[in-house]
């Protein structure tokens, strides 16, 4: 894709990208906008409208829409409803651990009690062999990072009615460009996500989605925090064993959180929810080299509209995970109901908690900003690298993300700091 | 018959173009771009341009009208900063080149004698009047033919920690740094110890059977004929192997690429990996190009020491 747009070929008419991938192409001139095709009748309907603003965000850029509806990306915790429930191992939690067994998990403290009581004990009778916690992926190059991102988020965001300097902002200092990345917050998220690790199996350091999903699948583990595929691939019968018994909720949060102003931790006396849009939500994005925006707009559009997008998110299976209000529930404020997703092939309860717990991490009162600006890859890849050598024993946390900080220094002094400044204010909406 | 005239060079072309284009041209394009930094920005206009038929007259649709059709106007601004050796001096401060420089040559230095010694010693075994000889020879060189990106995706499966072949045997081979790092290496002797195998048992069947009856002779071991016969005679096949199995080994990328993606952390990235991720993931092309002639020239300088030194042991 970049290889055709930065040589001008213009072989495409269109692309279907990742939200990360605008600040290479919007500001470079390679992408179309569709503003005035998304007003015109002349085309199949679809509007912005259904989109929470966390999400119609990532497919706009500077005021202009660039993206054609098609997925939304974001992490939320799913679990085994039946273990967690199960007055047995709920009486043995209590004696154990010395609280009440959470069902589910708010903090992410409680679930790494949760996740450390099971594993190693053979909780899901599938197999004799012992069973985990949290099943994580976390090969190299792949989705490692994601997990880092959507865990971290309640360790490090501050909460605050706008973006400011301190409040809201997660990779850098909208000031300076300095990255936060190795921040006290980002630290201790890092440092409980290597403890995390141990209640799963070692080799998940080599595991990409599949390897990881299919652990869940089986009935291995207790937990995986990932996207919204993991759920209809519950309901598929041919690969999981948990068809009725995969629940999903918001990302738990922390109890505590670093404030970039005292410069110390807060403690929290409930969970704060911290929803986040981890992922590409790919879409389709229209060539500014296209000869026929037009017809491509309308042929991307037939995957936009109503009864289409509604039936990818409820097969779910195809990559389209739900996050449009015409894909949630009425109890959620939606105009889908259950029934929509039991003829997809869902088991009811499962599909209750999903739904909730995507309008959930799409609504959220606090976001994770999403990194969006020129070099994003390159910035997530030295993050995936040292993450990776942080989980593998190769690096302690401290040194993983101060080895981040030094290379995004870096990285950021070749692409222009004033450049990639204005670029990242514009990207989370922080005005100076 | 021998060919006169200008058709010896219209015979040539095809050859010649193909050498200009797909190896002179990127040798030198890939120089330029070490050197410059580009910017590309591209300002694109739209215009409706009438169609025309075969006879060059103006199409009309159904209601009488000119058909237009869209003409995409690309006005792509590529600047070139002269950067002289600045990517160069990257190298220096970059510690992720500073990780594949050690991997690569941890990797070199592991796997490639371990190859040799090990295709030695098949070789002279399979010297030998062994049972069923012809098919066990067929099938040992067998792993020369695999891609190595196949190979790695099957080791990939082979390695799998949990439920995998050899998951019994509780090894982290590919969770934890070294053992990755090992893993590749076990690898790439498996799919390269047949093909030294390979060129030392040809080597060996070429030594004359009057040497080894002289030895015998004169009373010389097992040992002795190995080490005053076969040996020496090796020599020049040996330096040959070892540096053909160098200079491929400096440039591993197919098997770490698809059996770890360089990870954990960047334990099993070399350089060309790094240099492939710069240039193609993060499009620092120009950053890539230096790097990618770092890892040219020396592997330029290791041939050319082997040549000398083999020219002045063998003439």
């Amino acid at each position: 894709m970049m290889l055709d747009l930065r040589n001008g070929t213009g072989q495409y008419d269109a692309f279907m990208v990742g939200a990360f991938w605008y600040g290479d192409i919007v500001p470079a001139g390679y992408a179309y906008a569709i503003d005035d095709l998304n007003k015109s009748d002349k085309y199949p309907q679809w509007s912005y409208d259904d989109f929470p603003p966390s999400l119609k965000t990532l497919y706009t850029w500077g005021g202009k829409s660039y993206g054609i509806r098609n997925d939304a990306d974001g992490q939320v915790l799913y679990y085994r409803s039946d273990v967690l429930s199960d007055p047995k191992w709920q009486a043995q939690f209590k004696k154990e651990v010395g609280y009440d067994l959470p069902n589910p998990p708010q903090t992410w403290q409680q679930l790494l009690d949760i996740s450390k009581f099971f594993n190693g004990k053979n909780w899901d009778s599938n197999d004799p062999d012992p069973d985990s916690g949290t099943v994580l992926h976390l090969k190299v190059g792949e989705q490692g990072h994601y997990h880092f991102q959507s865990l971290s988020a309640s360790f490090v965001i501050n909460p605050g009615d706008k973006v400011t300097r301190t409040q809201n902002v997660y990779w850098f200092d909208p000031e300076d460009m300095k990255p936060l990345i190795n921040s006290p917050g980002h630290l201790k998220a890092l440092e409980f996500l290597q403890e995390l690790h141990k209640t799963g199996p070692a080799a998940q350091v080599g595991w990409s989605l599949g390897e990881a999903w299919d652990y869940f699948l089986r009935g291995k583990s207790v937990f995986v925090f990932s996207w919204g595929d993991v759920g209809a691939l519950c309901q598929d019968q041919s690969r999981s064993k948990i068809k009725g018994k995969c629940a999903a909720a918001m990302m738990p949060s922390s109890n505590e959180y670093y404030d970039f102003t005292k410069k110390e931790f807060v403690k929290l006396d409930k969970p704060r929810l911290v929803g986040n849009t981890t992922g590409g939500s790919w879409h389709g994005v229209i060539s500014n080299f296209s000869a026929n925006p037009e017809a491509t707009y309308s042929f991307l559009s037939l995957m936009a509209i109503k009864p289409v997008s509604k039936m990818m998110a409820t097969f779910g299976w195809d990559g389209v995970d739900p996050g449009y209000s015409y894909q949630f529930l009425k109890e959620d404020g939606g105009t889908a109901t259950i029934d929509d997703y039991v003829k997809a092939g869902w088991d009811a309860n499962d599909a209750k908690a999903y739904t909730h717990a995507y309008h959930e991490v799409f609504n959220a009162p606090t976001m994770l900003t999403y990194l969006r600006i020129p070099g994003t890859f390159e910035y997530w890849d030295i993050l995936d690298k040292n993450l990776s050598a942080a989980m593998s024993g190769g690096k302690s946390a401290k040194q993983a993300l101060d080895d981040t900080a030094t290379a995004w220094e870096g990285v950021t002094d070749r692409i222009g700091r004033d450049k990639q400044k204005a670029d990242y204010q514009a990207a989370i909406g922080y005005k100076p | 018959m021998r060919w006169t005239g200008n058709i010896r060079f219209l015979l040539l072309a095809p050859a010649v173009i193909w050498v200009l284009a797909f190896t002179v041209f990127p040798l030198g394009y890939s120089l330029y771009l070490a050197f410059y930094k580009i910017e590309q920005k591209v300002e694109v206009k739209r215009e409706k341009q009438p169609m025309l038929d075969a006879a060059g007259k103006p199409m009309l649709d159904d209601s009488g009208q000119p058909r237009t059709k869209n003409v995409v106007i690309k006005d792509q601004v590529n600047s070139a900063t002269f950067i002289g050796l600045d990517n160069f001096k990257r190298l220096f401060g970059d510690p992720q080149v500073k990780e594949a420089i050690r991997v690569t040559l941890l990797f070199v230095l592991i796997a490639v004698p371990l190859e040799l010694v090990f295709g030695f010693l098949l070789a002279v075994l399979f010297n030998q009047h062994i049972f069923g000889r012809p098919v066990l020879r067929a099938v040992m060189i067998l792993p020369i033919f695999a891609t190595p990106l196949a190979v790695g995706y099957t080791f990939f499966t082979i390695f799998y920690e949990v439920g995998g072949p050899l998951a019994w045997t509780g090894i982290p081979f590919l969770s934890n740094p070294n053992g990755a790092l090992a893993s590749v290496i076990l690898v790439d002797i498996w799919q390269w110890t047949p093909f030294c195998f390979l060129v030392f048992l040809a080597a060996l069947q070429g030594v004359p059977e009057e040497l080894y009856e002289a030895a015998r002779v004169d009373g010389a071991s097992p040992w002795d004929m190995l080490k005053e016969v076969m040996l020496p005679l090796l020599i020049p096949t040996i330096v040959l192997v070892l540096l053909l199995r160098m200079a491929e080994a400096l440039k591993l990328f197919d098997i770490p690429f698809a059996m770890t993606g360089g990870g954990p952390g960047v334990a099993t990235q070399p350089f060309s990996l790094l240099a492939f991720r710069t240039g193609l993931r993060f499009f620092d092309l120009g950053y890539a190009s230096a790097m990618a002639y770092a890892l040219l020239i020396v592997v330029m300088v290791v041939i050319t020491l082997f040549f000398r030194r083999l020219r002045v042991s063998y003439g």
